[in-house]
């Protein structure tokens, strides 16, 4: 199975190396640790596999291969709940998908922590001040 | 990431996300044209397109002020409010973060584009660049007063130094 950011309802924003995520629809906003923000980027770019991802997370991190499956598993079903990307089936990747070429690793500002996605809260009707 | 920080990008991207944002607008200081509870249609704009009369949004502490763009430089623009002739603003352009390019109140849409739209900015600059010199000289006067006051006061302090040394 392959996956692609949503880019109808997903929009974010990379501050520090972590991304902020908008759902344009619900108004939920969720926060990306570094390493989940790697991967966001290249699901961003291209149109992966959980397996792809695992195996850049693993080079980007030295993580055994079983321990970067799983923790990515994880994160790209945090990601697909919370309807940031849609799964492509097989018969349905298109000419412009494509799978993630050579992805420089990400520049390392801390210790690793899994890819994890969390769910700050939703958005309150945004008001312009005009007092 | 802290919450406080994640919220402001999350706002940002709620008002920039889309190509055009509706956003409620809330206060007094663009009446008549933009009332409260107006329903704004707000899209992201280059600060090489943005034109003397526009309406823009700006990031401003944890406010987004909506005000009409009175005057260009490149390194800054100054904004205005149709009702609070006396008072103008500053933004920086990074700070700018959209046009307001049509208004919704009551169900009927106004766009930017409109007769009324354009008849109102153009009242409204007629009104900015006939207050403006009233509101440069009061601003000059009081600034002389200052000075002024400063000086007397330098002065006199030193008269008083000098007659301690005398």
């Amino acid at each position: 199975m392959q996956y692609r950011i949503d880019t109808d309802t997903a929009v974010w924003k990379i501050i520090d190396g972590e991304a902020v995520v908008v759902h344009a629809d619900s108004t939920e906003y969720f926060g990306l640790n570094a390493s989940a923000t790697a991967l966001w980027q290249v699901l961003a770019t291209s149109t992966p596999s959980t397996e792809q991802l695992a195996e850049l997370l693993g080079n980007w991190y030295d993580r055994e291969p079983a321990t970067a499956l799983s923790e990515t598993i994880a994160f790209v079903e945090g990601v697909r709940d919370a309807g940031l990307v849609t799964e492509i089936t097989d018969g349905a990747v298109g000419s412009d998908d494509a799978a993630p070429g050579n992805v420089p690793p990400p520049s390392r500002s801390g210790p690793y922590e899994a890819p994890t996605v969390v769910k700050f809260g939703d958005l309150d009707a945004l008001i312009l001040s005009g007092e | 990431m802290k919450a406080e920080r994640a919220l402001d990008a999350a706002r940002e991207l709620q008002l920039l996300g889309g190509e055009r944002t509706e956003v409620v607008f809330h206060g007094t200081s663009m009446d008549p044209l933009l009332f409260e509870d107006d329903r704004v249609l707000v899209e992201s704009v280059r600060f090489a397109d943005i034109e003397v009369g526009d309406i823009v949004t700006y990031r401003h502490l944890d406010r987004y002020p909506t005000r009409r763009v009175v005057a260009i430089r490149p390194d800054r623009v100054t904004l205005w409010c149709d009702a609070w002739p006396d008072q103008t603003f500053r933004a920086d352009p990074d700070d700018i973060l959209g046009r307001a390019v049509g208004r919704i109140r009551n169900g009927y849409r106004l766009d930017a584009t409109d007769a009324e739209w354009i008849v109102r900015r153009d009242r409204a600059l007629r009104t900015f660049r006939r207050t403006r010199p009233r509101v440069t000289a009061r601003r000059l006067v009081g600034g002389l007063r200052r000075r002024l006051g400063r000086l007397l006061g330098r002065l006199l302090g030193r008269e008083r130094w000098r007659g301690d040394r005398l």
